[in-house]
C-alpha cells in the first residue's frame, strides 16, 4: 500500500465526469434496470420453454415495423455519442443538438412501436403471450420516454451554459442511460422478434 | 484559489476550525430539520427507531396468533383475521424490520467506520428512509381498513389472483412492495457508491470492517434481485386489475413463474438480512475478546461467497412443486454447499472467543449466543436442503422453527447486541448492564422455549398457516409451551425498551471509547459531531486504535491531523481499491426534495390503487418536479461550468 500521509496534492473538486460519485450512482441504476429487463426476458423465455410449442401465436411476429424501429434506435445512440463529443471542445451547440437529435430518433421509434401495436390482432388480455408482448415492449417504451426526458433536460442545461470540459456529469449520465435504453431495445428485439425464427427453424 | 482544483492542507484541527465546521454541517433546528435533514446519523437513528416500531407491531401480531394457537379449537380470530395477521407478521418482520434495521445501523455507522463525513448521496439517504416509512404506512393502511395482505408474505398464485382473492388486500401488498422496492434500491446504490468512493485514505479493501463487507454484499444483491420481486408484484397487479394472464394457467400463463420470480429475490434476500448482522458480530465480538477477529480474509471472502451461492439456491423453496429431478439435484447440492462459507464464519467467531480473553458484557452475550442460534438454524436448514427430507417437512412447523432461528437468531440477537454496543456512541450514555443481563436471559430463554419445541411440532406433522387445530393430534402441549415462550421473548424485548428509555435519562456517561474498541467510530466524541471527523483520518491498518498494542507494523494511522476541508460541506473521495484520495466531494445541505418526492410517489401509488388516474398523474408530476429540482446543477456543489471556461 502506498504511504497515504505523503504530501497532499491538488485534487479536483465536485462531481467531475467519471470520477464523480454521480456517475457511479448512475451505474448502479443502470445495473438494477438491466436486471429488471433480464427478469422480464427470463419470464418470457420461461413461459416459451414450459409451454412447449404452443407459446407463439399462429405466425412469428412480423419485422415490418420492428426492424426499422430498432435501426432508428441504434442510430439515436450515435447521435448521443456525437453530442457527448462536443464536451471536449465545450461546443455548447453540439452538446445540445446531439441529444435533441436522439430525442427525434426516439420519437420515431415510439411512433413505429405504436403503429406496430395497432397492427396486432391480439391484445394484452388475449393470452399470456399477448400480456408478455405488450408488457415487455411497453416497459421498454416507458424507459425510452424517461431517457428522452433526461436528454431534453440535458439539452436545456447545455443551452443555459451549465457545462464545460470538466462540469459535464449530467451529459455523461444521460448519455449512458440512453445507450442502456438502446441496448435493452436490441435485446428485446432479439428475444421477441428474432428468436421465434431461430426456434421455428430449429 | 481556483474552484476547480485545490490542494487541501494536512494539519491538525483548531478550535475555531471545528466551530466553523459545526455550523456548516448542522441540521436546521426544529420541525424543519425533521423533514429536510440529510445527516446520516439522524437518518440512521430514525431508521432504527422506525424499524423497532415495526418490530413491535409484528411482535404483537405474533402474540395474538400465539393466543389463538395456545390450545386446540380456539376462535379468538376468524380464519380471515388470522390470514391477515400472519401475512402482516411476515411482511412486517422481513420487509419492514429486518433489512431496515440493518440499513439504520449501516447508515449511522458507515461514514464513521469509513472515516468520512457522510454517505455518498445524503439526499438519497433521506429519500430511502421516507419511502420506507411511506411504503410501510401504505401496506398497514390496508390492514387498518380490514383489507391487509392475507395470502402470506410469499403470496403464491393462484390464491393471490382476483378469482380467489377479490378484495383490495393483495393490491395493497403489490403496490406497497413496488413502492418499498424503490427505497431498497436507492439505499443499496448509496451503500455501494459510499463504500467504493468514500473510505478514509489508506483504508484499502483489505482493511474494511467486516460489517462493511456484509452490507456491501447485501447491497449488491439488492440491486440485482429487488427488480425480480417488483416485477412479480407488477405482473400480479396487472393480472388482477387489467385482465392480463401472466399467472393464469387457463390462458397460457404460468403460476410457477410467480414462485420463480419471488424466490429469485426471496432467497438472496434472506442473506441480505443476515450478512450485515453477521458483519456486526465479526466486528463487535472481537472487541470483547480483546483481540482481532481470527481469519479476517476468509470471513470477508466467505461473506461474498455466501451471496454468490445464494443466487443459486432459490429452487429449494420449490422442491415440492414437481420440478425435474436434475433441477432438484442441482439446487439441493447448491443449498448444501452454501453451509461451507457460513461455517467459516462460525469457526472464526468461535476461534476468536477461544483465543481471546472474553469480557462478558450484555453485548458479548447477545453476539456469542447468536453463534449457537446460527448453528441450530443452520443445521435445520441443512436438513431441509435435502430433497427427501424437505418433502416430508415442507409446510410444517419445522420450517417455521428453522426460519425463526435464522431470522431472530442471526438478525434480532446481533441487532440487540449492536444496540448495547453502539448506543453509547449514538447517545453518549451507557445502557444499564444489570438490566441488560435480565434483558438477554429473558430473550434467550423465551426464544428457545418458543422455537426449540416447535421443531418437534413440525415433526409431528402440524401444518403451518392454519388458523386453529383439532384436539387429540398431540400438538397441544407443544403449542402451549411455544405460546409461553413467545410471551417471555416479548417481555425480554420490552426490557430492552425499558433499558433504552431509562438509560437515556440516567445512563452513565460513555466517553469516546467505552469498550476500548479498535475502529474509527470510537475515535470521535459520543455522540459524534455533525461533521464526524474534523480532519480526514489516514489509516494504515484494520485496527487504527489498537496499533500501539498489536505492533503489527511500525506504521501508525494518523487521526489527529489530516486533510483540512472547510469550504462548505466537503469530504474526500478515494479510489475504489487502494483508497487514495482522488477528489474533493461537495456535499449537499438540508433539502426538502426527498420528502416532497416521497409525497409525490405516495400520491401516485394511492392513485394507482384506487384507479384514480388523475390523482396518479398529479402525484407523478409532483415527483418529477421534485426530481428535476433535486438534480438541477448548483454552483455550491461545483456542478456548474466556471464562467471563464465556457
Amino acid at each position: 500500500m502506498s504511504d497515504v500521509t505523503a504530501a497532499p496534492r491538488a485534487l479536483p473538486i465536485g462531481g467531475i465526469g467519471h470520477i464523480g460519485v454521480g456517475w457511479w450512482g448512475a451505474m448502479c441504476v443502470i445495473v438494477t434496470e438491466t436486471a429488471l429487463f433480464g427478469y422480464l426476458l427470463f419470464a418470457y423465455l420461461y413461459c416459451a420453454v414450459i409451454t412447449d410449442g404452443n407459446w407463439l401465436p399462429q405466425k412469428a411476429p412480423s419485422l415490418h415495423f420492428a426492424l426499422p424501429a430498432t435501426l432508428v434506435l441504434v442510430a439515436s445512440s450515435g447521435a448521443v455519442w456525437w453530442g457527448e463529443r462536443g464536451l471536449r471542445r465545450s461546443a455548447r451547440l453540439q452538446v445540445c443538438i446531439g441529444p435533441i437529435a436522439a430525442v427525434l430518433f426516439g420519437t420515431a421509434f415510439a411512433v413505429l412501436q405504436t403503429l406496430e401495436w395497432r397492427s396486432k390482432d391480439f391484445s394484452w388480455r388475449t393470452d399470456a403471450y399477448g400480456s408478455m408482448f405488450f408488457t415487455i415492449t411497453g416497459m421498454h417504451l416507458a424507459h425510452l420516454l424517461a431517457g428522452m426526458l433526461a436528454l431534453l433536460i440535458v439539452a436545456l442545461w447545455s443551452v443555459l451554459g451549465y457545462f464545460d470540459v470538466r462540469h459535464n456529469a449530467p451529459v455523461l449520465i444521460a448519455a449512458a442511460y440512453w445507450h442502456f435504453v438502446v441496448a435493452m431495445g436490441v435485446a428485446v428485439f432479439f428475444v421477441l422478434y428474432l428468436s421465434p425464427y431461430l426456434l421455428v427453424a430449429g | 484559489m481556483s474552484d476547480v482544483e485545490r490542494t487541501a492542507e494536512f494539519a491538525p484541527a483548531s478550535v475555531a476550525y471545528r466551530r466553523n465546521l459545526g455550523a456548516t454541517w448542522a441540521t436546521q433546528p426544529g420541525i424543519a430539520g425533521w423533514f429536510s435533514s440529510v445527516d446520516h446519523k439522524k437518518i440512521g437513528i430514525w431508521y432504527i427507531v422506525t424499524a423497532f416500531a415495526f418490530l413491535a407491531l409484528g411482535g404483537i401480531e405474533a402474540l395474538v396468533m400465539r393466543l389463538q394457537l395456545i390450545g386446540p379449537d380456539r376462535h379468538l380470530l376468524s380464519p380471515e383475521q388470522y390470514d391477515q395477521m400472519y401475512s402482516m407478521h411476515g411482511i412486517t418482520m422481513i420487509f419492514l424490520y429486518a433489512l431496515p434495521v440493518l440499513s439504520g445501523f449501516s447508515n449511522y455507522l458507515w461514514p464513521l467506520l469509513l472515516g468520512s463525513r457522510d454517505m455518498a448521496f445524503p439526499r438519497l439517504n433521506a429519500l430511502s428512509y421516507w419511502i420506507y416509512v411511506a411504503a410501510g404506512l401504505f401496506m398497514y393502511a390496508g390492514f387498518a381498513v380490514g383489507a391487509g395482505p392475507n395470502n402470506g408474505w410469499y403470496n403464491y398464485v393462484p390464491n393471490a389472483s382476483r378469482t380467489y382473492d377479490a378484495g383490495m388486500n393483495i393490491d395493497f401488498y403489490s403496490l406497497g412492495m413496488i413502492f418499498l422496492g424503490i427505497s431498497t434500491t436507492v439505499g443499496a446504490a448509496n451503500f455501494i457508491v459510499s463504500v467504493l468512493r468514500m473510505r478514509a485514505p489508506g483504508m484499502s479493501v483489505n482493511r474494511m470492517p467486516i460489517m462493511v463487507w456484509g452490507t456491501l454484499t447485501a447491497s449488491v444483491a439488492g440491486i440485482l434481485v429487488v427488480p425480480a420481486v417488483s416485477l412479480a408484484f407488477l405482473l400480479l397487479w396487472m393480472d388482477r386489475q387489467f385482465g392480463t394472464h401472466f399467472f393464469d394457467a387457463s390462458q397460457g400463463g404460468q403460476p410457477l413463474l410467480w414462485q420463480h420470480l419471488f424466490w429469485m429475490f426471496g432467497h438472496p434476500w434472506v442473506y441480505a438480512v443476515v450478512l450485515p448482522a453477521m458483519g456486526i458480530v465479526s466486528d463487535a465480538l472481537p472487541t470483547f475478546c480483546r483481540r482481532p477477529l481470527v481469519g479476517y480474509t476468509p470471513v470477508a471472502l466467505s461473506t461474498v461467497a455466501t451471496m454468490i451461492l445464494g443466487f443459486g439456491v432459490w429452487v429449494h423453496h420449490m422442491f415440492a412443486t414437481g420440478m425435474p429431478n436434475l433441477a432438484l439435484s442441482f439446487f439441493s447440492g447448491a443449498s448444501i454447499v452454501i453451509t461451507v462459507p457460513s461455517a467459516v464464519a462460525v469457526f472464526a467467531w468461535t476461534a476468536t472467543i477461544w483465543l481471546g480473553r472474553p469480557v462478558i458484557t450484555t453485548a458479548f452475550l447477545f453476539f456469542a449466543s447468536m453463534i449457537v442460534l446460527f448453528v441450530i438454524g443452520g443445521v435445520s436448514g441443512f436438513m431441509t436442503a435435502s430433497v427427501p427430507v424437505d418433502l416430508q417437512l415442507t409446510q410444517t412447523y419445522f420450517v417455521v422453527a428453522h426460519l425463526h432461528y435464522v431470522l431472530i437468531g442471526i438478525n434480532l440477537f446481533p441487532v440487540v447486541g449492536a444496540i448495547y454496543y453502539w448506543f453509547p456512541k449514538m447517545t453518549g450514555k451507557m445502557l444499564d448492564e444489570r438490566l441488560g443481563r435480565w434483558n438477554f436471559w429473558t430473550m434467550f430463554i423465551g426464544f428457545n422455549l418458543a422455537f426449540l419445541p416447535m421443531h418437534l411440532t413440525g415433526l409431528r406433522g402440524m401444518p403451518r398457516r392454519i388458523y386453529t387445530y383439532p384436539d387429540g393430534m398431540g400438538w397441544n402441549t407443544l403449542n402451549l409451551i411455544t405460546t409461553v415462550g413467545a410471551f417471555v421473548l416479548a417481555a425480554g424485548v420490552l426490557l430492552l425498551l425499558v433499558n433504552v428509555l431509562a438509560s437515556l435519562r440516567h445512563g452513565r456517561l460513555a466517553g469516546n471509547n467505552p469498550w476500548d474498541a479498535p475502529t474509527l467510530e470510537w475515535s470521535v466524541s459520543s455522540p459524534p459531531p455533525a461533521y464526524n471527523f474534523a480532519v480526514i483520518p489516514s489509516v494504515v491498518s484494520r485496527h487504527p486504535l489498537w496499533e500501539d498494542r498489536l505492533q503489527e507494523s511500525a506504521d501508525r494511522s494518523v487521526l489527529e491531523s489530516g486533510l483540512v476541508l472547510d469550504h462548505g460541506r466537503e469530504t474526500i473521495g478515494t479510489t475504489p481499491l487502494d483508497a487514495e484520495p482522488d477528489l474533493i466531494l461537495k456535499m449537499p445541505g438540508d433539502s426538502y426534495a426527498p420528502f416532497i418526492l416521497t409525497v409525490g410517489l405516495g400520491i401516485l401509488f394511492v392513485g394507482l390503487l384506487l384507479h384514480l388516474w388523475w390523482l396518479a398523474a398529479a402525484g407523478g408530476a409532483l415527483a418529477f418536479a421534485a426530481i428535476v429540482t433535486w438534480l438541477w446543477p448548483e454552483r455550491g456543489l461545483a456542478q456548474l461550468a466556471e464562467p471563464g471556461h465556457v
